[in-house]
């Protein structure tokens, strides 16, 4: 064999072992359909106002000392007072505690005792509204005639 | 033997001897090779798995979130039958209807602009009943009247996402 043929058997390819193939990952697209729902919130009803006391101006008029809690937040609250079939607002857009002194004329009772009640609106759209709630009748008014 | 024949004889005694040596090269080599290399030829098969449809129901129990001007969520469960997890990213809302019309047009709420979620929904694989919400999804106009309070407004979606 000639020197060239040796030399040609010397040039053997080696086959590279070829390394392990990327994982190519696929993912499965997914859809999901139905119904869903929110609910409109209610105005809660507002408790009842507390009647601190009640006093007598000169024999004429009783002073009630009344005081009311928070209302929850976006909400505003107006406390009225009722005799007979009269209402008349004492507070109006209370949207913190608070509280006042009404004065009302002995005269005007008519032999009933002011009853005070809380309602309750929301600030951005006032015609959402809760109440009247539970009234607190300031019967004190009644034995200073 | 002529004197002459000598110097041929071993040039070729050369030859075979480095043919012979070269050969058992290659043939190490060969053996290696052989010893890595190896083919196999025919046929396997698998079978790509069937994705399970995806499905969105009305929650149970959803919270009263829905005031005049205000925003509230979408809330729903998801069933994934799926064995593996999906995310949904993206969203698309159809119309609003109102349980009480007449006294509450579906027209005081309005659906959020559908496509990417703030947050991905991600459901795990096998879910029966995952309670799920969109924040914001639904907005309420400032004057809806009083007999919208405690109303329900149902959406139907479509979540999109992918295996997770």
């Amino acid at each position: 064999m000639s020197v060239r043929r040796a030399l040609l058997l010397l040039g053997v390819t080696t086959t590279l072992s070829v390394g392990p193939s990327t994982a190519a990952w696929a993912r499965y697209a997914a859809v999901g359909g139905g119904g869903t729902t929110d609910v409109a919130a209610t105005v809660p009803t507002p408790p009842a106002p507390t009647i601190g006391g009640t006093t007598s101006a000169l024999g004429q008029a009783c002073l009630v000392q009344l005081s009311w809690t928070a209302p929850p937040a976006g909400e505003e609250y107006t406390i009225t007072r009722t005799v007979g079939t009269t209402k008349t607002v004492v507070k109006s857009a209370q949207t913190g505690a608070g509280s006042t002194t009404d004065t009302v004329l002995l005269s005007g009772l008519g032999g009933n005792a002011p009853v005070y009640t809380v309602s309750a609106d929301w600030i951005t759209d006032v015609a959402w509204t809760a109440g009247p709630g539970p009234g607190a009748t300031a019967a004190g008014c009644l034995s200073l005639i | 033997m002529s004197a002459h024949s000598r110097p041929k004889r071993r040039g070729r005694r050369a030859l075979r001897v480095l043919w012979l040596t070269s050969l058992c090269l290659f043939g190490s080599a060969g053996v290696v090779l052989a010893t890595w290399a190896a083919t196999g030829s025919g046929n396997g098969s698998d079978q790509a798995l069937t994705a399970q449809t995806v499905t969105v129901t009305v929650s149970a129990s959803p919270t009263a979130d829905l005031y005049p001007g205000g925003s509230g969520a979408l809330q729903f469960q998801v069933n994934n039958p799926n064995p593996y997890a999906i995310s949904f990213t993206s969203v698309t809302y159809g119309s609003v209807t109102s349980s009480s019309p007449s006294g509450c047009p579906a027209s005081n709420v309005t659906a959020a602009a559908g496509g990417t979620l703030g947050s991905a929904i991600n459901v795990a694989a096998n879910a029966t009943a995952a309670t799920e919400s969109i924040p914001a999804a639904l907005s309420m106009s400032t004057s809806a009247p009083d007999a919208c309070q405690g109303v329900t407004f149902t959406v139907p979606i479509t979540l999109s996402g992918a295996q997770s």
